[in-house]
């Protein structure tokens, strides 16, 4: 069964294999009108669109970390559900799992639920090590993580975002009037936004990141992604768009090109972070060229 | 795991790394017995480096009362009760260190405290040991007894967070043993809040990086003691470079006071990471909570330190503390006053080894007034 082995992403084949039944042209509008979408979605088709559920999925068994240490002894998420679709800008994946808590904070013993898809940085059969890749063997991370999310859309900010009723007299950083003294002081008493830290900047709810082996990650701001996540009766539901470098690149998104891709999941509650997760090794999949109408 | 010497151990031990030291050690030595607990220390470092965003519960430095004081909440019981026995025979460590004794899967034996446990910064605050029975006084030894234990990063030679974090972003400066935290590459995973023993990292949840004491690195550049040490009301701190063992300088105030007059101890020495800060033990503590917190040298340490009294270069070494904004890197005492001098034994303050005393009448002729003792 191909669908076992391979993820097929186009906007073609995902009705097809729905297996709506319906006439094979306006199928195929259908889906164009969905790859659009997922443009916007990478400007976020959101990941409860209602299209998604008449795609084909493929679900991914999560084990543990067990190869690095500090391993994951717990086994947490046990599966993601995973589907996709592409257009000529965009690769989009909808991942989703059970999770039967909400956790958007990252706080002292607090960590966020986070959701993670790698892929070789090259193309071809001989991919790198799936667990963070290996030296000379490079792979991207596009992170998803809810406490990102959750902080874009804060009002408040740091303790008092965390603890309402707080009480402090006042900080020293807003002493300086409005301006680039006053940001200058902020960055003094928040190094690490001072030096740009990914993990301190909230831009978006995703990350890209490259590695080369365990302790490598290094935010990368190529390729561009964008996602989003909604969590809705014990599930989370998570967007991950990844901008398709130009087609003369050497990149493992090719069209019609068998590649791989591996998966992470991370559940706060049970203070899974870092090395802690639920992860795959590598998934096959393909992005399958357009069923045209002659070829249908 | 490889395996390294911890000479506070008398003995090898494994750990993440090899065995790395610095060119020179930042050390410090506390003396317990003159801590006051004002908290000017805590103040001094918070209005300077941790007044921001996210960081408001945390003390890089904290003055705690024991026994029953804890920050956070009972950061060192917990894990002395996961080590397990903690035996000594002649000097040496015969239990398990933390990085011995880590659990399949972990690098090092630790915990994460809870959100709670860094509500009660203050708990214990003055609390003795027991309660003063009706009729009782205080005579030596203490029937009842409590101290006040400062405490900051120790800048380990084995940094139980740094061989803890997966992405190795804690280094240990080669040029004088400050162990940072880089905070454009920490990805707040909190295992260094998980690994420290003395639980001296905090994460920040306004960064979402994990943030540490730094040893005020940019004053020890400039040959200057940390906030901490210059603003402590009870002169109970010294800051300056620690040797190993075999090559100890009695010239050299941290070296005289840890290796040759073997006053000063490391806190937790069990633990495995061999601090750097250095306690003069607490009179009047029992022999056991001495042991406890300091290792096998604590009842030793304590009865050597009363010999400060006859003793003038103990008295005036001593004296020295708090004396002088500057690292004191070497010191020499005379028959009257003991002097500090920099790493370029360049003269640094100089303090009489007896203070001199000044009797005035309680009646001021010249103002026709009398004196009164009182502020």
């Amino acid at each position: 069964m191909r669908i076992k082995h391979y993820m097929l992403l186009t906007v073609a084949s995902l009705f097809i294999h729905g297996g709506c039944g319906q006439d094979a042209a306006k199928l195929k509008l259908a889906g164009q009108a969905l790859a659009r979408r997922a443009a916007q979605a990478a400007e976020g088709v959101t990941p409860l669109d209602p299209a998604w559920d008449k795609m084909p999925f493929y679900t991914a068994a999560m084990q543990l970390q067990d190869v690095t240490q500090p391993t994951l002894t717990t086994p947490g998420v046990a599966g993601i559900d995973v589907r996709g679709l592409y257009d000529d800008r965009w690769l989009v994946l909808r991942l989703d799992w059970i999770d039967s808590t909400v956790d958007t904070t990252a706080a002292p013993a607090r960590f966020s639920d986070a959701v993670a898809v790698e892929f070789p940085t090259q193309p071809g059969s001989n991919v790198p090590d799936a667990n963070m890749g290996q030296t000379g063997g490079s792979v991207h991370i596009v992170q998803w993580k809810a406490d990102r999310q959750q902080k874009m859309s804060r009002t408040a900010e740091g303790t008092k975002a965390l603890y309402p009723y707080s009480a402090i007299d006042f900080y020293v950083e807003d002493v300086p009037p409005e301006g680039p003294a006053r940001e200058q002081m902020a960055q003094q008493y928040s190094p690490a936004i001072g030096v740009g830290n990914p993990a301190s900047m909230h831009t978006s709810p995703v990350q890209a990141f490259v590695a080369e082996g365990f302790g490598t990650l290094t935010a990368v701001n190529e390729p561009e992604v964008r996602g989003q996540g909604t969590w809705q009766a014990g599930r989370w539901y998570v967007t991950i768009g990844i901008k398709l470098p130009a087609a003369t690149a050497m990149t493992p998104f090719q069209v019609g090109q068998r590649t791989f891709m591996a998966l992470a999941v991370w559940d706060g509650s049970a203070g899974n972070v870092g090395s802690r997760k639920m992860r795959t090794t590598w998934i096959p999949f393909m992005m399958e060229a357009p069923v045209t109408k002659a070829g249908l | 795991m490889a395996k390294v010497y911890n000479w506070q151990l008398a003995r090898e031990m494994s750990y993440w790394y090899p065995e790395s030291r610095p060119q020179r050690q930042f050390a410090a030595i506390f003396d317990v017995n003159k801590c006051i607990a004002c908290q000017t220390c805590t103040l001094a470092c918070k209005t300077t480096w941790t007044s921001g965003r996210g960081q408001e519960y945390m003390f890089w430095n904290n003055v705690e009362s024991k026994p029953y004081g804890f920050y956070p909440l009972g950061w060192d019981v917990h894990l002395l009760e996961m080590l397990g026995a903690q035996n000594w025979s002649d000097g040496r460590y015969e239990g398990l260190t933390i990085f011995e004794s880590a659990l399949a899967g972990e690098r090092v034996l630790g915990f994460r405290p809870q959100e709670a446990d860094y509500s009660y910064p203050n708990i214990g605050e003055d609390d003795a040991s027991g309660v003063v029975e009706r009729g009782g006084y205080f005579l030596p030894p203490h029937a009842v007894w409590m101290f006040y234990l400062a405490r900051i990063c120790n800048h380990c030679t084995y940094p139980a967070c740094l061989a803890a974090c997966p992405r190795g972003s804690i280094y240990k400066r080669p040029e004088d043993g400050i162990v940072l935290i880089d905070q454009s590459r920490c990805l707040g995973y909190q295992e260094c809040v998980r690994a420290c023993p003395y639980k001296k990292t905090y994460f920040n949840p306004h960064t979402g990086t994990s943030e540490k004491c730094i040893g005020c690195y940019p004053k020890i550049e400039k040959g200057l003691q940390p906030q901490c040490f210059e603003n402590c009301i009870g002169k109970i701190r010294l800051q300056g470079w620690l040797s190993v063992p075999d090559k100890a300088d009695a010239n050299n105030p941290v070296d005289y006071l840890v290796h040759i007059r073997k006053i000063a101890l490391p806190l937790y020495p069990q633990f495995g990471l061999e601090p750097n800060v250095y306690y003069v033990p607490p009179l009047h503590v029992p022999d056991g909570f001495l042991v406890q917190l300091f290792g096998p040298r604590g009842p030793a340490a304590v009865k050597e330190y009363l010999k400060a009294r006859e003793d003038a270069k103990l008295a005036g070494l001593l004296g020295l503390f708090g004396s002088a904004p500057n690292t004191m890197a070497y010191f020499s005492v005379d028959a009257a006053d003991a002097t500090a001098y920099d790493a370029s034994h360049k003269k640094v303050v100089s303090v009489p080894i007896i203070e001199p005393t000044h009797i005035r009448p309680d009646f001021d002729p010249a103002r026709d007034v009398a004196r009164q003792n009182t502020p």
